[in-house]
Parts: structure tokens; C-alpha cells; sequence
């Protein structure tokens, strides 16, 4: 018997190795790299964010974990055995579909029972179990309609219980969110993590919105043009980007270049910037390779006012003010090739005029150094 | 807001719906009142056609009924329309599978083009071509070749159907299948089968009518023996002018007409 045979209680050799394991994995369209050389680990009940921009290869991921593509190289490992190359309805993958791909000629509780009657369940625990998965999503009394009766968020909850309805290893969500309504993209967001520490889903879901990565994911895996080029904790990524394009993504801190770098001790640095020398601590040791550059937050620096004496005063041109409720975003030159976008509160914001001079305090405190890889090719 | 920049837009909306009228009235009067004139002439009481009639009657119905000639027709044209409506939907969906399919982009393309060119030929030129080829191939007057030549026209306007049918169904649907446990063929037949169910049953009634309609294949490929329903109206017009082929003619028009409400409804019910 294989593992996978036996999914509903985990042989001993599966405890404390990986759900899925990616090895190498390469997919070529073609002469186009879609996704290169990827190496992943997915835990029981874990959850990944694959974020990335559109092309990056992340839905292509998907796809292959899924079995809709084969890939071109490497090993997708699950609960140890090769699937590499079996087909989708070998897997034992649910999938969950930007569009929801629901059977428009099938019931709520069709659909539901769907992957139930695939997979050779008996009548009588196919119909608990589809109740039981109605219920679970919150569509009570809805299982007599049709898809194109209910409302896209309601689509998109029968979508996620056919998913999870014949307990897969592996849940994949493709942009489950994109379609819907900011209101109730929040609503399915908070349903989806009730539903995930109801059921202690494994899942791996895809995104292009940062915010919805870092709600749905325990880590957090970006990719950009078929390549993995961070991966950690939603904290770990946001506060310790590792490459520009990482702190680009998550856009909480400007990147500063410096004009000179001694390393005080492991955990600080002296760094000469806009022609001062200001000590600042790094969370991780400064590497022999890589450039130094300046973490500068978003949110943090202020608008006018005294300057403190633990704060730097920094004038510049404002060149652009943004009104956004609680907050404005003013964006301002500092220096020739330097812009800081700072979020400062809204009502110290509403005075300053955009092409005018303003002075930002930045607490010296919030400021750190990181190295960052260079940017390879 | 003044009165003058709203009267402008105002006369122009005029215009357009004016104009969008005469077209519809030239429409009515061009297409459908000779369909009228021969429908209101078959219920004349007369031996001869005549417009408008003096006398009503069903003179020419009862006449209808009583010529066996024209039954026969009407069951030879059953039996061309039914193997050209089969055999046409058996090329046509496995032709738009291919046509559509992802993995076949740039042939698929091609094979759209090439399987839509029948369409593009004038339908003379393309019947003196069978001919000749019928010819060398003995097939002149074989019901056979007659079948799979109507055939082979119907074909375009089916895979144009399901075509656009089948673009319609989303792809995740099969996929989406696949990854609850279906096998790819239970994918393909169970859920994008399934949902194409209106477009076969419209593009069968769009290739039944078109034999049971064509009059050319038949007068050029049938030879003698073989006389569907079009050819004998062809052929008594062509004698002299019977009015029973009014008759005939309004119930041929209700019993088509019908059939494409019928395909309508069909292909609606798809989308």
C-alpha cells in the first residue's frame, strides 16, 4: 500500500517530512523559461503565499503542482512518492479557480459531490458529506441552485467546499480573491483562514496582492520571472527585505544608497549618507558581498515640528501629496537621486504644497542597514 | 443646461432611429412579403396560380395530398438530411476540439481556415468540381455520394457553431474536473461534452436543413433516381408553373421556420 493510500492516517515515515516537496523544478513554453529551477517544502497544515506580478511564472507553479502541466524538469514529491508525472485525478490536489470553474449544469450540491462521486464514495457519506461542506462554507439551504443563481462571493464558497469536499493532501488556490468586491474579498479572506484552522488545510495559494499574501500565508514565497527570489515569514519579508525587488514588493521602507559603510559590530554599522555619518543597527551581519543600503520606513517619518535629538531633519522638495484618509503620502526629494516616500499623518500633510520646501524628521532609531544581492544579470 | 445643446444629440437620435426604421421596412417588404404573396396564393380555390386570389380555398392542398410523387419526395429528403445532419456532426466535433485546443494554436488556426474554405467557393463552381471528381468515382446518382457531398457543405457552417459554442466553455471547467478525480475522457465527455449538448442538436438542424433546402448538390450529383423534396419543385418549375408548389412551398416555410426557432433556442441556451 502507498503512502498516499493511506492519507487519512500518516504512515510514521511521512511524520516530519514535507506534505510537498519541489525539487529542481523547471517548466520551459517553448524557448520561455515560465518557471526555473524551483525548490520548495510544504509542511502539514502549512500555508504558502506564491506573490508575484503578472508573468512570474506563479499560476504556472500552480498549474504544475496541480498536474495540468508537465514540467520540463525536476520532481514534485507528494507524501514522498513521485507525482510528477500522474495525472491531475491521481493527485488527490484540490484546486480552486480564479473564475470558480464551477459546473454550471450541476446543483450547489452537485458540484459539491462532484469530486466525491469521482473518487467512488458511497451514496449515503457522499450526501454528509456535502451537507457537512455546505454548511462548513455557510451556504445553509442553498444546495437545490444553480451556480448562476447565487452572488460571486457565494460561487466562490462552493468553489472551496467541491475543493476541500474529497479531503485532499493539498489545497491550490489561483487568485481566489481577484474577482470579488474589495468588502467581501475581506469577508472570503477571513473565511478562508476560519475555514483553514477548521479543516488544518495544507494549502498553497496564489496572488498578486501583497496584503492578501500576507493574510492567507505562513510564508511567503516571491517569485519574478520564473525564479524564487525571496522566501520567509510574511514578518521576515516585510521588515528584512533581502533584495530590492523584495522591499520593492512589500514598498514599506525607500532604499537608500550610501556614500560609505564601517562595520561597528554584528549587529550595527556606521553608514555615511547625505553626507552625514549616522550609526544604525542591522538585524542580520553586514556581508563581505552585496551593496549596503539605508531601510528608510514609510510610516514613521513626520512632517515639520521640532526636531528631536534623537531625530535627523531632512529637507527637500515635495513633489507629490497624496491625500489617503488616515494618512497622506508625500513623496520628497532629499537629495539629487534620492526620494523618500514617507506616510505622515493627514493633518500635518494638509498645508504642504506640492514643489515647495519641507523638512522630515526621521527617528534615528527606525533607520537600518541590509546587504542586498546584487541584482543578478 | 440649455435647451439647445440637448435638442441636438436629440434630432441626430432621430435620424438614426428613422434610418434603423427604413432598413427594418425594406427588410419586411423585400424578404418576407414574397414569402407572404406565396403562402396567401396557395390557399387560392383555383387550377392555376394567381395573386391575390379571387377565390379561397385548399385546392391546392387537397391536390398535395393527392399526388404520391410528392411524398416520395418528402422521404427522400429525410432520407439525405438525416445522414447529412449525423454525418456532419460527427466530422465537425472532433474537428472544433482541434481547432480550439491550446496545444494546437497555429495549426488549429489553420485547419479553421482551411475547414471554413467550402464557404468561401461559389456554390456553382464548387458543385461543377464534386462533379467531375464524382465522375471518375462512379458516384454520380449514388445516394452515398450525395450524402457526404451535402455533407461536406454543412460542414463549415457546424464547426462555425460549435466553434464559437465550445470558445464559450471555459477550460477550467475540464481542469477543474480532472482535479476532483475525473479521467481526461470523463473531463472532456461529462462536463465540455455536456455543455455542448444545444450546439451539436443546432449544428444537426443547421446541416439537416441545409440538405433538406439544396436543390444544387442534387441537381448536379443525384443523376436520375435520386428526387428529394427541392429538386421536384425545382423541376416542375421548371416544366411549367404548378400551383401546388405553393402548397408545398408554405410547408416547407412553417416546418424550417420551426426548426430554426428550434436551433435559436438551442444555441441561446450555450451561452
Amino acid at each position: 500500500m502507498t503512502t498516499a493510500e493511506t492519507a487519512a492516517q500518516p504512515a510514521a515515515d511521512t511524520i516530519g517530512r514535507p506534505i510537498l516537496e519541489l525539487e529542481a523544478l523547471c517548466k520551459q513554453f517553448g524557448r520561455v523559461n515560465a518557471v526555473r529551477d524551483v525548490n520548495l517544502d510544504l509542511y502539514d497544515g502549512e500555508s504558502i503565499a506564491l506573490l508575484g506580478p503578472s508573468g512570474s511564472g506563479k499560476s504556472t507553479l500552480l498549474a504544475l503542482i496541480a498536474g495540468f502541466h508537465l514540467p520540463s524538469s525536476g520532481r514534485i514529491m507528494l507524501r514522498g512518492e513521485d507525482v510528477s508525472r500522474l495525472s491531475p485525478a491521481a493527485r488527490k490536489i484540490g484546486v480552486v479557480f480564479q473564475n470558480y470553474a464551477l459546473f454550471p449544469h450541476l446543483t450547489v450540491a452537485a458540484n459539491v459531490g462532484y469530486g466525491l462521486k469521482m473518487h467512488r464514495w458511497p451514496k449515503a457519506d457522499r450526501r454528509t458529506r456535502v451537507e457537512e461542506m455546505i454548511d462548513l462554507v455557510g451556504l445553509e439551504g442553498l444546495g437545490d441552485r444553480y451556480p448562476r443563481q447565487l452572488s460571486g462571493g457565494q460561487q466562490q464558497r462552493v468553489a472551496l467546499a467541491r475543493a476541500l469536499a474529497f479531503k485532499p493532501d493539498l489545497l491550490l488556490l489561483d487568485e481566489p480573491l481577484a474577482a470579488l468586491d474589495r468588502e467581501i474579498r475581506l469577508q472570503m479572506q477571513s473565511e478562508i483562514r476560519r475555514i483553514r484552522r477548521q479543516l488544518k488545510t495544507t494549502l498553497i495559494h496564489v496572488t498578486h496582492d501583497r496584503e492578501e499574501a500576507m493574510a492567507l500565508g505562513d510564508r511567503i514565497v516571491i517569485l519574478r520571472d520564473g525564479e524564487v527570489v525571496a522566501a520567509g515569514t510574511p514578518t521576515d519579508l516585510y521588515s528584512q527585505p533581502k533584495s530590492s525587488f523584495a522591499a520593492g514588493f512589500f514598498s514599506a521602507f525607500n532604499l537608500l544608497g550610501v556614500e560609505d559603510c564601517r562595520v561597528i559590530s554584528e549587529t550595527a554599522a556606521c553608514v555615511r549618507w547625505l553626507g552625514r555619518d549616522i550609526e544604525v543597527a542591522c538585524d542580520t551581519p553586514l556581508a563581505g558581498s552585496g551593496e549596503v543600503r539605508l531601510l528608510v520606513p514609510r510610516s514613521g517619518p513626520r512632517l515639520g515640528g521640532r526636531v528631536a535629538r534623537s531625530e535627523l531633519a531632512l529637507q527637500g522638495e515635495l513633489l507629490d501629496n497624496v491625500y489617503l484618509g488616515d494618512v497622506a503620502e508625500l513623496t520628497v526629494r532629499v537629495s539629487a537621486g534620492d526620494l523618500i516616500v514617507a506616510r505622515v499623518p493627514a493633518e500635518e500633510a494638509g498645508g504642504a504644497s506640492v514643489g515647495g520646501s519641507v523638512t522630515l524628521r526621521v527617528d534615528v532609531a527606525t533607520l537600518r542597514a541590509i546587504t542586498i544581492d546584487r541584482p543578478s544579470g | 443646461m440649455t435647451t439647445m445643446s440637448r435638442r441636438r444629440p436629440q434630432i441626430a437620435d432621430r435620424l438614426v432611429r428613422l434610418l434603423a426604421k427604413i432598413v427594418v421596412a425594406a427588410i419586411v417588404v423585400f424578404g418576407i412579403l414574397p414569402a407572404v404573396m406565396v403562402v396567401l396564393s396557395s390557399f387560392s380555390g383555383e387550377q392555376f396560380l394567381e395573386f391575390p386570389p379571387r377565390k379561397w380555398g385548399f385546392t391546392q392542398y387537397s391536390t398535395l395530398f393527392h399526388t404520391s410523387s410528392w411524398f416520395h419526395g418528402v422521404a427522400t429528403s429525410f432520407e439525405l438530411a438525416i445522414p447529412v445532419g449525423i454525418l456532419t456532426v460527427a466530422i465537425a466535433l472532433p474537428a472544433v476540439f482541434a481547432i480550439t485546443s491550446p496545444h494546437l494554436s497555429r495549426i488549429g488556426h489553420l485547419l479553421e481556415v482551411v475547414s471554413l474554405g467550402p464557404l468561401l467557393i461559389p456554390v456553382s463552381a464548387y458543385v461543377v468540381a464534386l462533379y467531375l471528381a464524382f465522375l471518375r468515382l462512379h458516384l454520380v446518382g449514388s445516394f452515398i455520394g450525395l450524402i457526404f457531398a451535402q455533407s461536406l457543405g454543412a460542414v463549415p457552417i457546424a464547426i462555425l457553431v460549435l466553434a464559437s459554442a465550445l470558445r464559450r466553455i471555459p477550460r477550467n471547467l475540464e481542469l477543474a474536473s480532472m482535479s476532483l478525480g475525473a479521467s481526461r475522457l470523463r473531463a472532456a465527455v461529462g462536463v465540455t461534452g455536456r455543455q455542448l449538448v444545444p450546439a451539436i442538436a443546432a449544428s444537426f438542424i443547421v446541416a439537416f436543413l441545409f440538405s433538406f433546402d439544396d436543390a444544387i448538390f442534387v441537381t448536379f450529383l443525384g443523376g436520375p433516381s435520386v428526387n428529394p423534396l427541392a429538386r421536384e419543385i425545382f423541376d416542375s418549375l421548371r416544366v411549367g408553373v404548378d400551383p401546388v408548389v405553393t402548397a408545398i412551398s408554405t410547408l416547407l416555410m412553417a416546418f424550417t421556420a420551426t426548426l430554426i426557432t428550434v436551433g435559436a433556442v438551442l444555441r441561446r441556451r450555450t451561452s
